[in-house]
């Protein structure tokens, strides 16, 4: 019996929305985090209706009467006779005594999105190793609950699923016309790609590459494009092979899909050249042989920005000598006006400072950002000479003119005001040593009035460039987003990391974790999916046992700004990853009668995935205004339930 | 009607129970009727791709459930997603027995993972097998892994056996193990494939030679071992006639006495039309094949008391009296289903006294899990020639405790 329904109407808005977000329109993307409402199943199995009959002797339950199913639709036999074995008699025939071994392996009704991590662990390692055509508890939709524990076994670093997952990816597709179970096996390596991502499992590199291969030429293109990026996050290097590989088939004009829905040739390339980031003169020569005509009549002049910023990455440096020409101080030529956005970050990366008269002149602040870093670089390392050192006066001195220019000075009000340049510009100043400018970079990340993606970018850069307070700013930022939203114009998509979104938000988050600041712990509260979703997994790596006061105590900064509990939901089940660090926290918030019953409730839901013995006598509540009585109801649940 | 008599309770059979330390499990039915019904009737039916039935003694038991064969991009040790339970039919309704299922393993939905198979008695022990399937793991030989979990059914549950648990009757105990690997010449070995105890406890055991290699024979060479009551070795007889079927078989037996069984054998891998029916006939001094006016492969073969035969053949039923006149059986149309009754895949038979019991499966198109469209499943039909119990309807989609319903 599912419990506590409630709200699902908005939920499912939200999902929709969430899904509408997602760049990977063509595949499912479940989600991390469980609906709590529906989360848990009471385990005693009641019939559907009273027995038709009084049970004639003790002993026997008489099957449920239901209402006459829909008659069903035969369909065309297809056969399905395998060879056969049945019992020969070979026990002697006499009273022998049987072994006492009991088995005693019944699975309970409640996975882990009911029970937590610690208890339903075993249960996410069930279902990823469940056979093919499994149906599972509550779920039936078998294929979809599969893509689920792929996602949570990724998330949690389960790495005794990387066979099952593996075995995923090597899966055959059956060939002839494509149908709705080819797009669920497709569907399913995806996701199982995307585990193996998260669990970081370099040795699928060459099987993920193999079926990529082996999809080029078929439908579902926009699958096989999806699949590319666990493939890039496990081993670089092994897809800039697959990539070049592609490139060459492409060039050679050696693909002759049958399947009339395969991607074509411009498609293919076009989705694999982000893949192509290291210095290859051999990557490079096949590069080289695709065309680069950007006249407008070429229709795939767009493409062929792309192919160029792409050889320049490689290092076509007679390529990048010519663009720069094309590109500064005027834009000359034909391609250097069509293809200046993706030309310049290569072509003026920010490498050496023979660029920055062109940064500055073209506002480039990110490759100046990237500059600066390689110079605090070399000056780690004690070579930074004098034309760097030239170079980064004159960038502060730039930056300094600009303080006034209505761009960076102009505020809001202003229509000339640069939100981005106005952010990356304080940055640069306080990297720069500039005093005010990083009081100015503080307040602009702390200000509550500040609701765009700005500020997170530049908490970013500031952990970026580790500058002075720099995590303490960020921890405000993501305070602030417990109960702000965040407000973005651009249309552009941020990357996916798997099934996460990498916006300016899980960056952040990102940058705190890879300090090992349990800082980014507070991300389970964010008001953002993704961000909780990106904490959870950082969670599940690094279990900071400081996690747990962090969040508990933030925990009620949540409940009264947002129009559901689902942060605080997600946090606290999120926090059950950490095991038993977290009994005295959720212990305290449970007893703090100040504290909402949303967090009260969570904390004891909590307590129960943990099993902790005080919450036997919690179960219960005679007061029929009981302010946590869901949670009260799933906690019961969740303390007895069989993992 | 003699056959309203089958789901009658007799109390003694319970007391024979409690004596022999088996499980206070309540009931037990009436005799076989002697003379069968023609009249078949839908016992069970829907997307349930396992519906078969198993008696123990007087008691008849439905083990129901998904097989996991709708498999299509499998590979190389892939488990089936078998998952089945066990509810007891009776006139007066069908019931799930809980001590039928204490002791085995159970997943969320409340199903015993495997195939399961049920049979002995309950005035000595009943047993269990919970078999498991893997595609081969080497990707060659035989296309099944087999594994099979053996229970005995004590006071408390069922309890693991501790060897095979299929007991063989009190007259075969002398026999020694087959001798599989001497019993078809040099390089091959026997393989049992079915077996059928006779009424005075002699044991026949049917099966196949084969070898080691990937590659199946190309003609199967059939034997049969017949343990006669008493003795203590085994006659090994060859089966002739099975110059025309591939090497890979599947053979089913039926024993009326120790000088009157039937062995039938078809080729799994061929498409029903392709298939010949293959009959032969043990009159105790040999098996010699026995023509039969069947265009079907024969899957199955059981018998009754008034001699007849009644063989599954895969796009029909038959029965043949005891003079050898064949006459197709008339099963039912299904109450929950339309559409071609052609597209009934009719594969076993049993027969417990006059009882008949049929079962068959198709395919059936449901709506999506995802809710986008729908698709194709297994489903199972069960047909008995015994009025009751009330029809019960299968879905195996639904946990295990819901899954068998009566319908309103």
């Amino acid at each position: 019996m599912a419990v506590l329904v409630h709200r699902a109407l908005v939920t499912a808005t939200l999902g929709a929305c969430l899904f509408a977000a997602s760049p990977a329109l063509a595949q499912s993307n479940p989600g991390f985090f469980p609906a709590r409402y529906v989360a848990c199943h009471a385990e005693e199995k009641a019939a559907a209706q009273p027995p038709a009959t009084p049970a004639p002797l003790p002993g026997l339950i008489a099957v449920p009467r239901k209402r006459a199913p829909i008659t069903l639709e035969i369909a065309p036999l297809e056969i399905a006779d395998v060879a056969e074995v049945e019992p020969i008699p070979a026990r002697a025939p006499l009273p022998g005594a049987a072994p006492p071994e009991k088995i005693v392996l019944v699975e309970g009704d409640n996975d882990f999105h009911c029970i937590g991590f610690p208890r339903g662990r075993a249960g996410i390692l069930r279902v990823v190793t469940a056979p093919p055509g499994a149906r599972f508890a509550h779920h039936g939709n078998g294929d979809g609950w599969r893509l689920v524990n792929y996602r949570a076994a990724g998330a949690i670093g389960l790495t005794e699923a990387i066979p099952a997952l593996r075995r995923e990816v090597d899966r055959p597709i059956p060939a002839g016309p494509v149908d709705y179970k080819t797009f669920d096996l497709l569907d399913a390596k995806l996701h199982a790609m995307r585990a193996l991502g998260d669990l970081g499992d370099k040795e699928s590199a060459a099987r993920m590459a193999a079926y990529l291969r082996s999809r080029e030429d078929e439908s579902y293109s926009t699958i096989w494009q999806t699949s590319l990026e666990p493939l890039a996050r496990v081993d670089p290097a092994a897809a800039q092979a697959y990539a070049i590989a592609l490139i060459r088939r492409a060039g050679d004009k050696t693909r002759h899909p049958t399947d009339d829905k395969a991607a074509g040739d411009d498609t293919l390339v076009r989705a694999v050249l982000p893949m192509l980031r290291q210095r290859s003169a051999a990557d490079l020569a096949v590069l080289q042989k695709l065309d680069t005509n950007t006249s407008a009549s070429y229709p795939a002049w767009h493409d062929a920005c792309e192919v160029m910023a792409a050889r320049l990455r490689l290092g076509d440096d007679a390529l990048r000598k010519a663009l720069r020409a094309e590109l500064m101080p005027d834009l000359r030529t034909n391609r250097a006006v069509v293809c200046y956005s993706e030309l310049m970050p290569d072509a003026f990366p920010g490498e050496d400072p023979d660029e920055i008269d062109t940064l500055l002149f073209r506002h480039r602040y990110e490759e100046m950002l990237d500059f600066l870093e390689r110079a605090r670089a070399l000056a780690k390392a004690g070579k930074l000479d004098a034309r760097w050192k030239e170079a980064q006066k004159k960038i502060l001195d730039w930056l300094h003119k600009q303080s006034s220019d209505p761009a960076i000075a102009g505020g809001p009000s202003d229509t000339r005001f640069r939100r981005d340049e106005h952010a990356l510009h304080l940055v640069a100043l306080a990297v720069l040593g500039d005093a005010a400018g990083k009081a100015a970079l503080d307040r602009f990340i702390a200000d509550p009035a500040e609701e765009g993606k700005w500020p997170w970018i530049a908490a970013e850069q500031a952990l970026r460039f580790d500058l002075a307070g720099a995590a303490d700013q960020a921890e405000k930022r993501l305070r602030l987003a417990i109960d702000h939203r965040t407000t973005r114009y651009d249309t552009n998509l941020a990357p996916m990391r798997g099934p996460v979104m990498v916006n300016d938000h899980v960056r952040v988050l990102d940058a705190l974790a890879a300090r090992g600041d349990a800082r980014f712990a507070l991300g389970l509260l964010d008001e953002e999916r993704w961000a909780r979703e990106a904490a959870a997994v950082h969670l599940a790596k690094q279990k900071p046992a400081a996690a747990c006061d962090l969040v508990g105590n933030a925990a009620k900064r949540a409940i009264p700004a947002q129009s559901s509990d689902e942060p605080v939901q997600d946090a606290f089940w999120a926090l059950s990853l950490l095991g038993d660090a977290c009994r005295a926290t959720a212990w305290r918030l449970f007893q703090d009668t100040a504290e909402p019953p949303g967090v009260r409730g969570m904390a004891l839901e909590l307590l129960a995935m943990l099993r902790d013995p005080r919450v036997a006598s919690l179960l219960e509540s005679s007061d029929k205004r009981d302010p946590i009585a869901p949670s009260r109801q799933r906690a019961k649940i969740i303390f007895l339930a069989k993992e | 009607m003699a056959g309203t008599l089958l789901f009658v309770s007799v109390v003694i059979v319970i007391v024979a129970a409690i004596g022999c330390g088996a499980p206070a499990l309540p009931e037990a039915a009436a005799p076989p009727a002697r003379t069968p019904s023609s009249t078949f009737s839908v016992v069970a039916e829907g997307p349930c791709p396992r519906l078969a039935v198993f008696a123990i003694d007087r008691r008849r038991f439905l083990v129901f459930g998904e097989t996991g064969y709708d498999l299509r991009a499998w590979m190389p040790g892939d488990r089936l997603a078998a998952a089945q339970s066990i509810v007891e039919l009776r006139a007066d309704g069908a019931f799930v027995v809980p001590a039928m299922l204490e002791g085995l393993p159970r997943d969320g939905r409340g199903y015993v993972p495997g195939d399961l198979v049920l049979g002995g008695s309950f005035e000595r022990t009943p047993w269990l097998l919970r078999i498991g399937s893997e595609y081969a793991p080497s990707g060659t030989g035989a296309l099944f892994a087999r594994t099979s979990e053996g229970y005995l059914l004590g006071e408390r549950g069922w309890e693991r056996a501790s060897g095979p648990p299929v007991e063989r009757p009190a007259g075969a105990a002398k026999l020694p193990e087959l001798p599989r690997d001497t019993m078809c010449g040099a390089g091959l070995v026997f393989v049992p494939i079915a077996s059928a105890v006779t009424p005075s406890g002699g044991l026949l055991v049917g099966g196949r030679c084969d070898d080691d290699r990937p590659a199946n024979l190309k003609r199967p060479a059939l034997l049969v071992a017949h343990g006669l009551p008493g003795a203590s070795s085994w006659i090994v007889k060859p089966v002739p006639g099975t110059e025309l079927l591939d090497g890979i078989v599947n053979v089913a037996l039926f024993a009326r006495s120790d000088t009157d069984a039937a062995l039938v054998a078809y080729e799994p891998f061929k498409p029903p039309a392709e298939r010949r029916a293959f009959l032969a006939h043990h009159d105790g001094k040999g098996w010699r094949e026995q023509s039969i006016a069947i265009d079907d492969g024969l899957m199955s073969v059981a018998g009754t008391p008034d001699g007849a035969l009644f063989f599954a053949a895969g796009r029909g039923a038959y029965r043949v009296d005891a003079g050898g006149a064949v006459s197709k059986v008339a099963l039912p149309k299904l109450q929950f289903a339309s559409g071609k009754t052609d597209d009934l895949h009719v594969h076993t038979v049993r027969a417990f006294g006059g009882e008949v019991w049929f079962e068959a499966s198709y395919r059936a198109y449901v709506n999506r899990a995802d809710g986008k469209g729908r698709e194709p499943v297994w489903a199972g039909a069960l047909f008995a020639n015994v009025p009751g119990p009330r029809p019960v309807y299968c879905d195996a989609r639904e946990p295990a405790a819901g899954a068998v319903y009566e319908v309103e």
